[in-house]
């Protein structure tokens, strides 16, 4: 047996699988597959957390990974945290959420199954909000990822605050640019685009989106999992809007937004859109 | 009962592929059909818009094809429809993205669930038109009759032959047809194209400006009681479901009277 490349830990969330990625991925899935072989599906349905060492993976070994760890394995991914050991170190609890790793079953397509809960027009509930569309979609899988996030924020930790990467610096792009139908932006921080979004284009943003053009397209703040990213445009009229885990759509139908910047954000568990005040 | 699999195709651009794949999606669902329709046009995805479906897309095509995401969760209903679902395609990649032995898998994985499943195909004859086509068992050609769009469709059909595509495989659909053109003989008639094509003819649509409206608005003409073209797709319907539908008799629709009974209900 070579050296240790996987550990298991179990922690308050579930289970934690450490991976010695320093040399070659496959030598590591490997060991892991023998070791979750050898646990008989105890682990099935578990919710776990794999920590990367050694370096960051690929897209596609990303991808084997999640592969194996969900579908092969079934067990329920929280989040892969691809940070380094010091950075571990620092702050043990800490999760990075990634949008991009989230499992198959944690996000449901939106609308599909879901055309009767609509809720089309702008809400009048809050003063000078609307609600963006049919609201968020009740999802069951992301509700449970979302239940951990909250007992590890409610817990107070120093590291607490570092999961929705608020507090850290973040690195702002900055597009001086149209994005056209079937181009898309992704960036672990803000984003910035002077010019339009069109429909068909795509920004996701593990920070908040500030467009100072016309967003027509879709847009996902806070991808990583901050529920107070915030998307921001001088015309606000998406196809889809997305925040941390919620996703609201333009409601069916003609809709005028208002001739003025408007801003979107989480109040109260929905997408809502307000008049921007400076 | 296991479901069926067609191909909208035609090889040329603009003839009305999308919109034939969601006028015959939505009325076959309209007779209560489970249908599944799948955009396999990556990057340049159009069936969500002319369905009106395009806010609720969060998976696409190759989110399933790459194993991301189960097929269910990337299907998503129609707001009309109870039974008609699309399969969006990716608008960010390219058609390179998914490969015809992935396309054949979503397909027969699909029919299990549904009667029918339309492939919306790309224009083209590249990969685009290798991944519609892998999966289905009948194809439905679309042309217009103009002397390019039937040169692409013969074309089209030659290649369906070489992938197997038997003779009675094979339908045409002609599409945006004026009656008044081809009686001051401006343009082909239907016996000109089927002289050419010789297919089987599965319907003729109209040209219709309401289709411009509908297509604009996200809600199919074959749900328009009032629409020429939204009739031709209910025949169409029908002929696809196995009735014998007569041809409509698309003349003098233009003229005063029709108009005026049609305005009355009696056209």
């Amino acid at each position: 047996m070579p050296a240790e490349l996987v550990s298991f830990r179990g922690s308050n969330n579930g289970l934690c699988i450490f991976l010695n990625c320093e040399e070659s991925l496959g030598a590591v899935l490997e060991q892991l597959t023998q070791k979750l072989m050898k646990a008989n599906g105890f682990f099935t349905g578990a919710p776990v957390t794999v920590c990367t060492l050694g370096r960051l993976l690929s897209p596609d070994e990303f991808r084997e990974l999640v592969q194996l760890i969900t579908v092969t394995f079934h067990l329920r991914l929280v989040a892969v945290d691809q940070r380094t050991e010091e950075e571990l170190k620092k702050n043990p609890l800490s999760v990075w959420y990634d949008h991009m790793t989230r499992p198959p079953g944690e996000m449901e397509a939106a609308g599909s199954g879901h055309a009767g809960g609509e809720r089309a027009g702008r809400s009048t509930s809050q003063a000078g909000a609307r609600g963006a569309a049919a609201s968020r979609q009740e999802r069951e899988g992301a509700r449970s990822s979302l239940a951990t996030l909250e007992t590890e924020r409610a817990e107070g930790e120093p590291g607490a605050e570092a999961i929705t990467g608020s507090g850290i610096p973040r690195a702002t792009l900055l597009l001086k640019r149209t994005l056209r139908s079937g181009q898309d932006v992704r960036f672990d921080g803000n984003v910035v685009v002077l010019g339009d979004v069109n429909p068909g284009a795509e920004i996701v943003a593990s920070g908040d989106i500030v467009v100072l053009g016309h967003l027509r397209g879709v847009a996902h703040a806070g991808a990583r999992g901050d529920r107070r990213a915030v998307v921001a445009a001088f015309r606000l009229s998406p196809t889809q809007l997305r925040i941390a885990d919620f996703i609201g759509r333009a409601p069916d139908g003609k809709i005028v937004p208002p001739n003025a910047p408007e801003v979107a954000r989480i109040r109260d568990d929905a997408v809502v859109i307000e008049q921007y005040l400076g | 009962m296991q479901g069926k699999v067609y191909v909208v195709t035609s090889g040329k651009g603009g003839v009305g592929k999308t919109t034939a794949t969601a006028n015959i999606g939505t009325g076959l669902a309209a007779l209560g059909r489970k249908v599944a329709l799948i955009d396999a046009d990556i990057g340049l995805r159009n069936l969500d818009v002319v369905l009106g479906l395009e806010n609720r897309i969060v998976y696409d095509l190759t989110h399933v094809a790459d194993g991301l995401c189960r097929l269910r969760q990337a299907l998503i209903r129609d707001k009309r429809m109870e039974h008609l679902y699309l399969l969006p395609a990716a608008q960010t990649k390219d058609k390179t993205a998914v490969s015809p032995d992935q396309m054949q898998a979503i397909c027969d994985e699909l029919r299990d669930d549904f009667d029918f499943i339309l492939v919306d195909s790309p224009a083209g004859i590249e990969q685009g038109f290798r991944n519609a086509i892998a999966g289905a068992d009948d194809a439905i050609i679309v042309t217009t009759p103009e002397v390019s769009a039937v040169r692409d469709a013969d074309r089209i059909i030659g290649l369906l032959e070489s992938a197997g595509f038997e003779q009675d495989h094979r339908m045409l659909v002609i599409n945006r047809l004026k009656p008044s053109m081809v009686r001051r003989g401006d343009m082909m008639d239907i016996d000109d194209v089927q002289e050419i094509l010789s297919v089987p003819l599965l319907g003729v649509v109209p040209d219709d400006e309401s289709i411009i409206v509908s297509t604009n608005r996200g809600d199919p003409a074959v749900l328009d009681q009032s629409s020429r073209a939204g009739q031709a797709f209910r025949n169409i319907v029908r002929r696809i479901l196995g009735e014998e539908v007569p041809l409509m008799d698309l003349n003098d629709q233009n003229g005063f009277l029709a108009r005026f009974r049609r305005l009355v209900g009696i056209g």
